[in-house]
């Protein structure tokens, strides 16, 4: 209930003003009198009744002024007046609002600019389901990452026991015939648990099998969305259709969706399986399984935290066992080096992004505080001026801009002070700002 | 009015509204002079915190106001209690007789 009473009186306040203030003015003015009349029935005369009824409420305008500060209407009304005194100095200096407008136009269209880069690389997560749980693995050499071995990846799939899938992968770059002219793509060579470590199945057909990655395997590619509407139009029947690269058939087992982004390798197109020899792979070591060429990346089984990967990981580096023997090249010696896919994405130019957008916030502040200085400045060489309309006298008042009725008001009392205390028979309005409109309601008394 | 009358004292200007009204409906300056009369001078009401008070009171749904003409035909605010004012009047007079009496309690405890 009286909720409600704050809201409907104070709107109702706020959206007809002048009737709000002329009750109030009718109200205090109503009080005055009564309380000369009260005077005057006391036996005093009228100047005498009138002189003690103003000695009782003081000053008018004050107290409509106090009665008026009451409600939570106030804030609306006096934000209200500062935009509107705002917009006034805006316009009175077009100059300086033009400099300050295309300053921050600047300085936020910067910043707006290098957020929108820098976010997606630095702060939102990669499009991959659970892509917190994807991680890179790279050999170390000298304290920097370099690739590994297939041998590597064979031991660490056999040995992990926290990653649901470890895959690796190297570009490979077909060419591609059979059509109107030949094309060179760019493509990855994959083992089969490359998807399953990414998170995302194809849309058309399916994803490749372990059966299909082992030696003299068949010969299978997904396509990227991409490439199958760029060179097969769309086909929704290609699953199963053949396709010719570097002069060998390969059968399309599957397309990837239109959304799908391969953040490892982002302008692949086409992905076959890697199919390396294992026959031999603890036996000689002078294969291309033992060459260092690969990249490899994991996913964590649901729970599983970086810190537990990379633990695990350092282990087997450290243990080697003679069931899994290493060729003195990837002893792994050095430890691994274990990162989250995002922050290894990133781990290069992070700290090149950051600083770009740390100067841009830098000027981007600046710009704020030269136009607040500069503000502040304007407005200060400008003095308000109060001018008596019956005695044509101006004078300044008060450095300080009276945004509010209640500076004006006390503006007043100053120039009360210059005719006297009484200051009676002026009903003078007070112009602020030389050549502006009077704030009509103030009068003194 | 005697010169020794001081302000209302803190806290209990609503309170004074409340049991006044509850004679009559009145305007800001019948108020006034209704308690500066009862407490035979010894309150007296500044008028700024009367018509805010007025104001929070019509605000909270204890007063209602409305414009009528006064015997001497000006026209004048009147206010008047409300249901919910009256349950107000009632719970601040038993909060008060409360405190008087503790602060009453205390004194004697002391003398």
């Amino acid at each position: 209930m009286s909720l409600w009473r704050q809201l409907t009186h104070g709107l109702r306040s706020l959206m007809n003003r002048t009737k709000a203030d002329q009750d109030l003015s009718d109200e205090v003015r109503q009080y005055f009198e009564e309380a000369t009349a009260a005077g005057m029935a006391r036996g005093l005369s009228a100047a005498d009744a009138r002189r003690a009824a103003r000695l009782e409420l003081g000053n008018l305008s004050a107290v409509q002024e106090q009665v008026r500060s009451y409600g939570w209407e106030n804030t609306p009304r006096a934000f209200g007046a500062d935009l509107r005194y705002a917009a006034r100095q805006l316009r009175g200096n077009s100059g300086f609002t033009i400099v300050s407008v295309l300053t921050l136009a600047l300085g936020v269209g910067a910043s707006t600019a290098i957020f929108s880069v820098v976010n997606p690389i630095l702060f939102e997560p990669l499009p991959y389901p659970h892509s917190s749980r994807i991680i890179t693995i790279w050999n170390t050499y000298q304290g920097a990452r370099t690739e590994t071995a297939f041998g590597t990846y064979r031991e660490l799939v056999e040995r992990s026991r926290l990653l649901d899938a470890i895959t690796v992968f190297e570009p490979w770059q077909p060419a591609l015939t059979g059509g109107a002219r030949p094309e060179r793509l760019n493509g990855q060579s994959v083992s089969a648990s490359y998807f399953r470590v990414i998170g995302v199945t194809p849309v058309l057909g399916r994803n490749f099998q372990p059966s299909e990655d082992t030696f003299r395997g068949p010969k299978v590619v997904i396509l990227s969305d991409r490439l199958w509407r760029r060179r097969f139009n769309s086909d929704q029947t290609i699953v199963g259709h053949e396709v010719k690269l570097d002069g060998d058939s390969y059968t399309v087992v599957g397309v990837m969706p239109h959304l799908f982004e391969n953040v490892l390798s982002p302008s692949t197109e086409i992905w076959s399986p890697m199919q390396y020899d294992t026959r031999q792979i603890t036996t000689n070591f002078n294969r291309g399984e033992w060459g260092l060429h690969l990249h490899l990346a994991g996913r964590l089984k649901p729970g599983g935290s970086l810190e537990q990967g990379r633990h695990e990981l350092d282990q087997i580096a450290r243990t080697p066992l003679p069931e899994f023997p290493r060729p003195r090249w990837a002893s792994l010696r050095q430890g691994l080096i274990v990162d989250s896919l995002q922050d290894d994405i990133a781990h290069s130019i992070k700290p090149a992004l950051l600083a770009v957008l740390g100067a841009v916030i830098v000027v981007l502040t600046i710009c704020v505080r030269e136009c607040n200085q500069s503000a502040a400045r304007t407005e200060r060489s400008k003095a308000w001026r109060v001018w008596c309309s019956s005695c044509s006298r101006s004078r300044t008042v008060a450095d300080h801009p009276a945004t509010h009725h209640g500076e004006l008001v006390a503006c007043f009392a100053r120039w009360r002070s210059w005719h006297g205390a009484s200051g009676n028979g002026c009903a003078g309005c007070c112009s602020t700002q030389p050549g502006r409109t009077a704030a009509s309601r103030c009068h003194c008394h | 009015m005697s010169e020794q009358n001081t302000d209302v004292i803190q806290g209990t200007l609503d309170m004074l509204i409340l049991k006044t009204l509850s004679l009559e409906p009145m305007h800001g300056f019948g108020i006034a002079r209704r308690v500066e009369q009862i407490s035979r001078g010894v309150f007296k009401v500044n008028p700024g915190s009367l018509l805010t008070a007025l104001q929070r009171l019509e605000r909270a749904g204890w007063l209602d106001a409305e414009w009528r003409q006064t015997e001497n035909s000006r026209r004048a605010k009147f206010y008047t209690l409300t249901r919910a004012g009256k349950k107000q009047l009632e719970i601040e007079t038993v909060e008060w007789a409360r405190r008087t009496s503790a602060i009453a309690r205390l004194l004697k405890a002391a003398g």
